[in-house]
């Protein structure tokens, strides 16, 4: 038996994982488990295994949408026009031929609207659909407080 | 492009890398000796165990001496390690991203899960962040959208779990666990 790699390490890959692999890895041992519930690692990754807390719906969603963009519907549904907005997008590194999923919380403050991204390199991932994404916020978020 | 698609080259230095007798022979760049757990002596280029954060410091604080002793690391993850900083070193004096990232890919790719895994504590030990950034990804990679059995053996990690307390958070979160991918 190999010896358990240090907490700070485990958290380094567990970060990498796609939500669904992450939730999976909850039920691997009890330290896992209290590592990914933490509440530093909730605030790194935006996921919460508890199901009344709003992240936990959107974890949920990201996996029936996966490799497609979800639609943004019942997002606004569950936060409204005046909080945040999570937005879960799924995208390829075509390169690698590795699909991923590239959270991307946007945050409405305000009219303002402020893209936050995670430690991913989200920024080279930047996609059309994520461009077509942000318009559409832009879009509703303008038509509802005219 | 034509150009880049030559291999990474790991050819005839990779022979210096296996655990050598306790006798210096000269050579022109300065050689630093690394000492492992299993008492197997490395002697590498200063260059090379600069990139070694922890050697660095070891040599700050007490420049006078000659080996480094590395008590938490084996001569098996060293070697590998040492070779991957080797070509790191290379790609610093001579920037191409585009091999760089070819030779990482592979540098991980033919390695077994057990090296991988092994590896992790020896970069993170020696404070080898890009070491440890691709190792981190290739395990991720490979544990991504397995079962939990998979990721326990990976790791060699006991099931601490009593079984309703598996089956409780299985239920809990059922979807996730819809669909893996095959071992």
């Amino acid at each position: 038996m190999t010896d358990y790699l240090l907490e700070v390490v485990m958290q380094e890959i567990l970060l990498r994982l796609p939500i669904e692999s992450l939730i999976k890895c909850t039920s691997v041992c009890m330290s896992w488990y209290s590592l990914v519930s933490s509440t530093a690692f909730i605030s790194i990754r935006s996921i919460s295994l508890d199901k009344d807390d709003p992240f936990y719906l959107t974890s949920h969603l990201l996996k029936r949408g996966r490799r497609t963009l979800l639609s943004l519907e019942p997002v606004f549904v569950c936060f409204g026009m005046q909080s945040i907005i999570h937005c879960f997008v799924q995208t390829s590194f075509s390169s690698e031929q590795i699909h991923r999923q590239l959270l991307v919380d946007l945050v409405l403050r305000g009219k303002q609207l402020t893209l936050l991204v995670p430690l991913w390199k989200v920024w080279c991932y930047l996609t059309k659909q994520m461009q077509q994404v942000m318009e559409m916020i832009q879009m509703l978020w303008n038509s509802d407080t005219d | 492009m034509s150009s880049s698609t030559d291999s990474p080259t790991l050819t005839t230095e990779t022979t210096q890398l296996s655990p050598q007798p306790d006798t210096e022979t000269a050579k022109p760049t300065k050689k630093i000796t690394l000492k492992s757990s299993d008492n197997q002596i490395f002697e590498v280029e200063e260059s090379v165990a600069m990139e070694f954060a922890t050697v660095k410091s070891f040599f700050e604080d007490s420049p006078s001496t000659d080996t480094v002793p590395l008590p938490n690391v084996t001569a098996k993850p060293l070697s590998q390690v040492i070779e991957f900083c080797k070509e790191q070193i290379k790609f610093k004096a001579n920037p191409d991203e585009a091999q760089k990232k070819k030779y990482n890919a592979e540098f991980v790719t033919e390695k077994s899960d057990k090296d991988l895994v092994d590896m992790i504590p020896v970069a993170n030990y020696l404070e080898i962040k890009d070491l440890l950034d691709v190792l981190n990804q290739a395990v991720a990679d490979r544990i991504e959208n397995k079962s939990v059995e998979y990721v326990r053996s990976f790791f060699g990690i006991d099931n601490d779990f009593t079984a309703e307390e598996e089956a409780a958070l299985r239920r809990e979160h059922a979807w996730a666990y819809e669909g893996v991918d095959e071992d």
